[in-house]
Parts: C-alpha cells; sequence; structure tokens
C-alpha cells in the first residue's frame, strides 16, 4: 500500500517540477533574451543566426545608462509612485466606508459608476484631461501628475479594497459596536487596521500600475529634471536610431529593485490576498 | 459557500436604548439625531472621491461626448455640429467590423489565456518544492515592466531572422523556413495575444495564489474524508470558494486588456493592415496622427459603450449568483 | 472630539507627505515671472548624441549673454512622443515659444493657428536670408504663400546601403552597384540567396518612412501625390509603374516586409541578411559601428533614362501663435540660424547651405552623392491633412505587399486621399 503512494507521491512531485520547469521557462526566457542583449555589443545584438550568449562580453551598455539623469528619473519614479499609493489609498479608505456599509443607498450605483470611470480610453482622455489640470494649476508638477494617476487607479483601488474589508467578519464590527465605538471608529479602528494586509496589497498594485506610465508622464511634465523613469527609457528610441544595448540594460535596472522590494513584500502581499479572498 | 448577508446596522431596538428616567419620545428623536449624523458622515467620506473622479473623468468624458458630434480636428478649430455624421459613417465602415472583432479576439484570448495560466501556476506556486520562493519572487518580471519595454523586447524576439523564437522553433522543427510572426496579417494578432498573456498573467497568478491560499484547509480534509479525490476537492470545494476572487480579477483584467494600447501598438501599429488594429490603437491613430477629435470621440464614445454593457451584464450575473452583496 | 482626530492627524501626514516629496507649486511653461527676468521655452526632439545637449547650452549661453534678463528653457522629448506632446500641449492652450516642428507638420499647424507667420519678422531680419538655406528647406515653410519658418535641418531619404561583400559572393562588381530600375532587379535577383542573404530589404510597416520610401521612386519616375493645383494624382500611370517596381523588388526581400520599419532593415543589412537597403544618410554612423563588413554608399537607381529624386525631409523652428515674446522667440531662432550653432545643435545636416555643406563634407562618405541627391529632391505635398494622406498611401502600400493589383489599389487611394481633402476644405 505504502509503496504506491509513496510512488503516486514521487510521481506527483516530478510532475510539479517539470511544471515549475515550464512556468519559469515561459516567464524568464524574454527576461534572459533581454539580460543578454544588455551584455552585447551593437555588432552582436542582431546576428544572423542570433547568439544566444554574448561572444562580446560587455558592460559598456551599463556604463552609458548609470548616469545621474537615470538617478534622478528613478527618484523621480519612486516619489510620484509612492505618493500616488499614499493619496490614492486615502481616498479608496475614505470611499469604502460609505460603500461597506449595506443601509447605504445608491451604493450599487456608486460602485457601478466607480467602474465606468476607468473605461474611457487614454487617447480621447488626455486632452480634455490637461486642459483641467492646467486650469486647476496642477501641470508640470509631479503633486499634478500623481492627481492625474487618480484616474486609472482610484476605481480599481476602490473595487479591490472593497473586497478585502467585506472580508473582516462582522461581529468584529458589532463587537466595537457594542463597546461604544462610533461607526467610522469602529470602521477606522478595528476594521481597517486588520485588514492592513489586504491594504498592503492594494499599494502594491497602485504602485505597480502607476510605475507602468509613460504617456501621463509625457503629457504632464515638461521639465527633464521631474520626469520619470519609462520616459528616460523612451528617450533611447531616436528618429533614426535606437540605443538596443542601453534600452536593455537600462529595462534591466528598471526591474532589479521592483524585483528585491516585491521579494521582501511578498510576505505580507500574499497574506494580504488571502484575508481579502476568504469571502467575497 | 451560501452568501451571508452582511450588515452593519448594529442598530438595538428604541427600548434598549433608552436611558433610564429619559422618555421615549426624546428616545426616538435622539435615535433620529443619531441616524443623521450616521448618514451625514457616511456622505461626508463618498464625496471626496466621488468628486474627484468626477473632476478627473467627467469633464473629459462629456467632452469626448459633445466632441462626437462634430466634424472637430486640429486644422478646423471652431467644430460644427454635424449631429450623427461621425457614428454613421464609423458603423458602417468596414473598419470598424475588424476594429471589432480584433478587440473581441484579443480581449477574450487574452483574458482566457491569463486566467487558465494564472489558475494553474498560482495552483502550482502553492505547492511545496525546492525554489518555490525563488519562482514567487521571479513571476512578477513580466507585469512591472513597463508596456513599451515589452513591445520592444517581443518585436526583438519575433525577428524572423534575427531573433530567439525562430531560431529555437526552427532548431526543435516546430516550423519551417523563418516565418514573420508580426509582419504576416495571418499570425500578428495570435503574435501580439502571447506576449500580452505573458505580460499580463502574473496579476492574475498573484490574486489566485492568495484565493488559493485562503481556502480553509478543514473544508478540503472534511471533503477528502467523504471520499472525493482530487479533482473533485478541487472542483466543488476550492474552486467555488475562490470565485469571488476570480469573478473580479476576470473583470477588472477584461475591462484593462480592452483598453491596453502601449503593447499592440509599439508591436505592430495596429498591422499589417488592419489585422492588429484593437479600439486602443485605432482611437489613438485619431486622435494624435489624423487628429480628428470629433472621430476619435464617436470611437471612445462607442468603447465606453460597448465595455459598459459588457461590466452591467457581468455584474448583473454576478448579482443573481449572489457575489456582490 | 477623539474620534476624528486620528484620521484628521493621518490627513494631514498624508498632505504633509505628499507636499514636501514634491516641493512647492507648479512651474510654467512660458510666459514671464513675477520678477522682472523673461523666460523663453524652446522645445525639440531629444538627440541621444551628448554633444547636442552641450551645442544648445552654448546657443543659450551667448543668447542669454546678448539678452541679459532672458531666461531660455530648453526641454527635448522623445522622439516616438514628440508630437503627442505637442498636440496635447498646444491643444491645451499652453506650448513653448520655440518649437521644431517635422517639414509636414508645418502647414498642419499653420492651418490649425498655432504657430504664427514670420513674413514680417524675416523681411527685417539680417541673419535669417531665403538664399542661405537650402531651397528644399525654406519651400517646407510655405503655405498659403506665407512664410510659417525657419528651416533648421534638412536631409534628403534614401541612399542605398550595400554589401560589397555579398556583391562580390554573388559575381556582381562592387564598384558599379546598378543605376537603373533593369539593373537593380538583376542584381538583387543575383544576390537572393534565401534564407542566407536576401537581395534587398524593404520598409513596408505603417510608418511614415514606408510613404517617404516609396515617394522616392515615384518622384524618380516623374509621378506626385498631389499636383501643382493641389489635386490628387496619386494613381497616374508614373505611380503605377513604380510601385510595380516596389513590387518587383519584394520577391527579392526577406520575410515580413509588411512589419519591418526603418530599424528592421538596417539590422537585416547590418546583420549581412540584406545586401541592399535604401536609407538616409544619417545612417552611417550606425553603419560604421554595427556593420563588420565592406558597406558603401550609392545613389540609388533610377528609371530607365531618368534621374534618381529623392524625397526630401527635416525640421523647421516655428513660434507659438500665443507666445508672449515672439520677438525674442524670433531673435533665439536667429541666433540657431548662424552657421556655428546650426552645426552645433544639429545631428542631421544643417538647413543652412554653408553650415548644411561643411557638415556633409566633415562628417559623411561620398558627400557628393549627398548633396547631388539634396539638391535634386522634392518634398512632400505641402497639405494641412498630410499626416491623413500619408495614412491612406501607408494602407495602400500594405495591400500592395500583400500582393494586391497596383492599379486598383492606387485607384481607390487616390478616391480616398480626394475625400480627406474634400471634407478638409
Amino acid at each position: 500500500m505504502s509503496v504506491t503512494i509513496a510512488r503516486r507521491k514521487a510521481t506527483r512531485q516530478a510532475g510539479v517540477y517539470v511544471a515549475a520547469a515550464a512556468l519559469a521557462v515561459f516567464v524568464l526566457g524574454p527576461i534572459f533574451w533581454l539580460v543578454t542583449t544588455s551584455l552585447k555589443p551593437r555588432s552582436e545584438v542582431f546576428a544572423s543566426p542570433p547568439r544566444f550568449l554574448p561572444t562580446d562580453l560587455t558592460f559598456a551598455n551599463y556604463a552609458d545608462v548609470l548616469t545621474p539623469d537615470t538617478m534622478q528619473f528613478f527618484v523621480n519614479s519612486v516619489i510620484v509612485c509612492l505618493g500616488t499609493t499614499v493619496l490614492c489609498l486615502a481616498f479608496s479608505l475614505l470611499a469604502c466606508f460609505t460603500l461597506t456599509r449595506t443601509g447605504t443607498r445608491g451604493r450599487k450605483p456608486i460602485l457601478v459608476g466607480v467602474l465606468v470611470s476607468q473605461l474611457l480610453p487614454q487617447a480621447v482622455l488626455l486632452v480634455p484631461l490637461y486642459r483641467a489640470a492646467d486650469t486647476l494649476g496642477l501641470l508640470n508638477s509631479r503633486f499634478g501628475l500623481m492627481v492625474a494617476f487618480m484616474t486609472f487607479t482610484l476605481p480599481v483601488a476602490i473595487w479591490l479594497l472593497r473586497g478585502f474589508l467585506m472580508a473582516i467578519p462582522m461581529e468584529l464590527e458589532e463587537a466595537a459596536r457594542l463597546d461604544g465605538l462610533s461607526e467610522f471608529g469602529a470602521y477606522w479602528r478595528v476594521i481597517v487596521p486588520l485588514a492592513k494586509p489586504g491594504v498592503a496589497a492594494v499599494g502594491i498594485y497602485v504602485f505597480f500600475m502607476a510605475w507602468q506610465d509613460f504617456m501621463y508622464s509625457l503629457v504632464f511634465l515638461t521639465d527633464a529634471s521631474k520626469r520619470t523613469l519609462p520616459l528616460g527609457v523612451l528617450a533611447l528610441i531616436g528618429s533614426h536610431t535606437i540605443e538596443w544595448g542601453q534600452l536593455m540594460a537600462v529595462s534591466a535596472l528598471l526591474l532589479v529593485p521592483i524585483l528585491l522590494v516585491f521579494t521582501f513584500a511578498q510576505r505580507y502581499f500574499i497574506a494580504g490576498l488571502t484575508a481579502g479572498a476568504v469571502k467575497g | 459557500m451560501p452568501p451571508t448577508v452582511r450588515t452593519t446596522d448594529v442598530s438595538m431596538s428604541v427600548a434598549e436604548r433608552v436611558a433610564p428616567g429619559q422618555a421615549p419620545g426624546e428616545a426616538i428623536a435622539q435615535e433620529k439625531r443619531r441616524h443623521r449624523r450616521q448618514t451625514a458622515l457616511r456622505v461626508l467620506c463618498i464625496i471626496p472621491p466621488v468628486a474627484l473622479l468626477g473632476a478627473l473623468v467627467a469633464y473629459p468624458l462629456a467632452n469626448a461626448i459633445y466632441l462626437s458630434f462634430t466634424t472637430s480636428s486640429f486644422i478646423n478649430p471652431d467644430p460644427d455640429f454635424a449631429g450623427l455624421v461621425n457614428y454613421k459613417a464609423i458603423l458602417t465602415s468596414d473598419t470598424f467590423l475588424t476594429v471589432l472583432k480584433n478587440s473581441l479576439i484579443w480581449t477574450v484570448a487574452v483574458v482566457a489565456a491569463q486566467f487558465v495560466i494564472g489558475l494553474a501556476s498560482a495552483i502550482l506556486l502553492s505547492q511545496k518544492f525546492k525554489g518555490r520562493l525563488v519562482l514567487r519572487s521571479m513571476v512578477i518580471l513580466p507585469w512591472i515592466m513597463p508596456g513599451v519595454i515589452a513591445g520592444v523586447l517581443w518585436k526583438l524576439l519575433y525577428d524572423p531572422y534575427l531573433g530567439p523564437v525562430n531560431a529555437l522553433a526552427g532548431g526543435l522543427g516546430l516550423v519551417d523556413g523563418n516565418p514573420a510572426w508580426l509582419g504576416q496579417a495571418s499570425t500578428a494578432l495570435a503574435a501580439v495575444v502571447i506576449a500580452a498573456i505573458w505580460k499580463g498573467f502574473p496579476l492574475s497568478t498573484i490574486m489566485y495564489m492568495a484565493a488559493y491560499q485562503g481556502v480553509p484547509n478543514e473544508l478540503r480534509e472534511a471533503a477528502r474524508s467523504d471520499g472525493a479525490n482530487a479533482w473533485q476537492v478541487f472542483r466543488h470545494v476550492t474552486l467555488p470558494a475562490m470565485a469571488p476572487t476570480i469573478r473580479t480579477t476576470v473583470l477588472l483584467t477584461t475591462v484593462w486588456t480592452f483598453n491596453y494600447f502601449d503593447l499592440v501598438y509599439v508591436m505592430t501599429a495596429g498591422g499589417p493592415g488592419t489585422s492588429t488594429e484593437i479600439f486602443p490603437t485605432y482611437i489613438y491613430r485619431e486622435a494624435f496622427q489624423n487628429v480628428r477629435y470629433g472621430v476619435a470621440g464617436a470611437y471612445g464614445v462607442i468603447s465606453v459603450v460597448l465595455l459598459s454593457i459588457f461590466t452591467v451584464v457581468y455584474l448583473r450575473q454576478l448579482n443573481k449568483s449572489g457575489g456582490l452583496d | 472630539m477623539t474620534r476624528f482626530k486620528r484620521p484628521a492627524l493621518v490627513g494631514a501626514a498624508v498632505l504633509a507627505f505628499v507636499s514636501v516629496t514634491t516641493g512647492c507649486g507648479d512651474d510654467s511653461d512660458s510666459g514671464s515671472d513675477g520678477g522682472g527676468s523673461k523666460v523663453i521655452t524652446i522645445w525639440d526632439q531629444e538627440q541621444s548624441a551628448k554633444d547636442i545637449a552641450e551645442g544648445y547650452d552654448t546657443v543659450v549661453k551667448q543668447f542669454e549673454k546678448d539678452h541679459p534678463g532672458v531666461t531660455v528653457k530648453v526641454e527635448t522629448f522623445p522622439f516616438a512622443q514628440y508630437r503627442d506632446k505637442m498636440l496635447v500641449a498646444m491643444k491645451g492652450g499652453t506650448g513653448p515659444d520655440v518649437m521644431t516642428l517635422d517639414q509636414v507638420w508645418t502647414p498642419e499647424f499653420a492651418a490649425a493657428g498655432l504657430i504664427q507667420p514670420l513674413d514680417d519678422q524675416i523681411g527685417g531680419s539680417d541673419v535669417v536670408k531665403e538664399d542661405d538655406f537650402f531651397e528644399g528647406a525654406w519651400a517646407s515653410n510655405q503655405y498659403q504663400d506665407k512664410t510659417w519658418g525657419v528651416p533648421l535641418n534638412f536631409d534628403v531619404w534614401e541612399q542605398m546601403y550595400y554589401n560589397a561583400d555579398l556583391f562580390k559572393a554573388a559575381g556582381l562588381d562592387p564598384d558599379k552597384p546598378p543605376t537603373t530600375w533593369s539593373e537593380w532587379n538583376d542584381a538583387a535577383k543575383k544576390l537572393n540567396n534565401p534564407p542566407n542573404s536576401f537581395g534587398m530589404g524593404l520598409i513596408g510597416c505603417k510608418d511614415e518612412s514606408v510613404s517617404v520610401m516609396t515617394d522616392s521612386l515615384i518622384f524618380s519616375n516623374g509621378g506626385e501625390i498631389l499636383d501643382d493645383n493641389g489635386d490628387v494624382a496619386f494613381d497616374s500611370p508614373e505611380n503605377v509603374a513604380a510601385y510595380e517596381q516596389y513590387q518587383a523588388l519584394l520577391d527579392y526581400a526577406p520575410n515580413g516586409t509588411a512589419g519591418a520599419c526603418e530599424q528592421d532593415i538596417v539590422n537585416q543589412f547590418t546583420a549581412g541578411k540584406a545586401a541592399m537597403i535604401l536609407d538616409g544618410s544619417w545612417q552611417q554612423d550606425t553603419m560604421k559601428t554595427a556593420a563588420k563588413f565592406d558597406w558603401r554608399i550609392a545613389l540609388p537607381p533610377a528609371p530607365d533614362g531618368e534621374e534618381f529624386v529623392g524625397a526630401l525631409g527635416g525640421w523647421n523652428l516655428a513660434v507659438n501663435a500665443k507666445s508672449d515674446n515672439s520677438d525674442l522667440a524670433f531673435e533665439l531662432i536667429e541666433t540657431l540660424s548662424q552657421p556655428e550653432n546650426q552645426a552645433a545643435v544639429n545631428s542631421l545636416i544643417p538647413a543652412l547651405q554653408s553650415a548644411g555643406e561643411k557638415f556633409v563634407n566633415d562628417n559623411r562618405q561620398q558627400p557628393e552623392v549627398i548633396l547631388e541627391a539634396l539638391a535634386s529632391g522634392r518634398p512632400r505635398p505641402a497639405s494641412p491633412v498630410y499626416p491623413q494622406l500619408s495614412q491612406v498611401q501607408q494602407a495602400a502600400v500594405q495591400d500592395i505587399i500583400g500582393g494586391a493589383d497596383v492599379k486598383s489599389t492606387l485607384s481607390d487611394a487616390a478616391d480616398q486621399m480626394q475625400e480627406v481633402i474634400d471634407t478638409n476644405s
């Protein structure tokens, strides 16, 4: 009996490793090409047949992109994305207070409305949004950019956060109320802290959504000193020339710190999503 | 799991709240005041976010709708009201049907594949094996790469003579010659779909991983002790427990994919011909190359209407199965 | 009340954090600030060559010294996003005082009323004189009998780059590249050795570059897109023959022409995959680093009995119609139009003839070939709806690559172009 079970377990483990290998290849294959290209001189980037490993390994591309400007872009990206996350979480926590109260009328229309507001295509959104930002004095400032980012981060944040908050058992809220806390007090002091992992998860999602953007940064910022990293990367794509090696190098550099942060934050992120997923 | 009705109106009966020595009428009045304050606070909290979104989105949306009824373009700064001219022209054009078809194929294929791969990888990454933690961290990489860089990278990969896809596929005997995946109308859409799946699936993986791990083990144990095999446990215990997360993720992924611009534009700009022309690329072209605000606005409105219909229908389905509450 | 204290504190902390990390306020793009000093902004594309940024610094320093109390801000943007940025900013009511505009955008911006005519200022200028510039460059600023900009740089699409090593291997004399279309097809056939190498790398992707490149075929054959009256002449017999030549060359091109942009054919060439390509003289720098074989250039082949005519391109300097400092803006343009400065800020050929000729002679191989092509080149149509016309052209080329009949494709395209012009006049 135990031999069959052991064999079944071994086959199962083997299957798991095969699947894991397949996933690793799928995810990392293109990344491998990115990294090797960043280590190639221009003459090797496009070779026939393609070279999987650089024969003329060079770090020149990395040296070329590690400039003070790149550092500035990186810092700007971090500032803008952090600020966006804080702003977005603040607004969505406020919104979720009302949206988690079952007694609130108009809850469903608001939720649907929030989602619909996310639907407008960027190309159509940009010019009027720009004009609105100009009127409000939000142009060419990183703060203005954070506000503009609300258009595509806030709706999703509200939806996701609400899911996590609704998962907190109501008995805990009832207990808090019976202890004499007001409705908002119960929300703020009991429910939200319990949903901290979920809040962190939504925060990370918002951060990454903001991290990717280049269109808004391009349109709303003018000063080169305020630009975010994706714009710095796009500068390597010229009208007639593309600096392939440098492009790949800076992209690789872009990925590393985020990967580190995510690895560290993974503990909270996964746990956070777990908490929210117990109950829809 | 049957949805439990959640209520936050923790209200005691008035009788229970009457303080000693207090007249009942006074207690009722006090109750009414408390209720009003409660409502006022709820309204106060929802106003800033809604106002912000309204200011940011309502004006552009209204502007787009207004422009869609005009002949506004870059070189025509004083737009003439033209009624439904733009809509008529769009809805009767062949291009619109192509864009619609491509957008549907694009969205459905990417969302479905991201769901399957996301779910499979989530389950995989929840098993115990050596290197699991490393793989779990690595899996986020495609998602955090900015779309334009991913597009440039995949264009490199797909190069018919100088890229690794054909080198590998040819070497393994899977493919004959050097097909230009992005340069042929017959394969371009599939090629960008694959790139998009790679780019976006990690989000689904993470969401489903959390949901999967959130299913209480007791439930699984109970089912297994009832004689269920692994597949039955998955089908009847795990999957239903993950349902709320799945529903939300699929909804968000659909909306997000439908409007996703960066990747396709960098890889093919909507070509060859119109084989990868989807709503976002077509709208971008009208708004920024041809600079015809009226036409772009009309396309934008149609796009919003399509997505809204989907959203409302989807949510109504959710409501029926009690998912939104 | 205690229950409001914590949320309020948190709210205050959020605001404090946000304002501290972003610094105070915003800057305006142009105009003067209260202190009495004026600010002029100029926008351009990013150039990856580092010395261009230094070139601009020199110009700015010189200008600020000559105009005390004036600050010049130079802002550059990535090429692919430059048009988007300009459109949003200017349509949104802001924008720089001075900007570089692609030649084919100049009539468009003029018709939109976003740039100002400069005839008066040019008339009164000692520095900016029509005769000093290349003729084609100056002409690209003319629209409805007014001058809307001053040329900054100028170039011609197409030189023919060819791989002498592959020529020798195919039994062709690398010192005698093809000069006529029939010789061209012969050479391409001989050089065609799939899948190791191909005769010709052709641009075909949905991009302005395919319009410009095929324009040289059209122009060399005596065709045009719009005739002198501004009517569509896209389906003329000369154009049909030109696109049939393009279709003939497709037989000797690698897979994927419909998705091949300028970058792709350059990569094919440097990897030794394509024996011949058409590209501008600007690509010589890349060839020097990336092409590890004997590469040469020549004037592209012309139809039998005709001369080669290239399609011209380049960038102009224009002044924002809403600028508060138009006079200063024009003076900045004057400064940029001086020979040393033109050379310093350009990685393409300066539009000032003296500076341009010097640039070509100093930096390019076979300068006489380039200068000849510059002199005989033709511009693309100066139409406010040129981007839309080009779109139609690009779609037509895509169909032709797919094997469609050239005559009917061009005929349909001509109808669409006429419709574009009619609806916009």
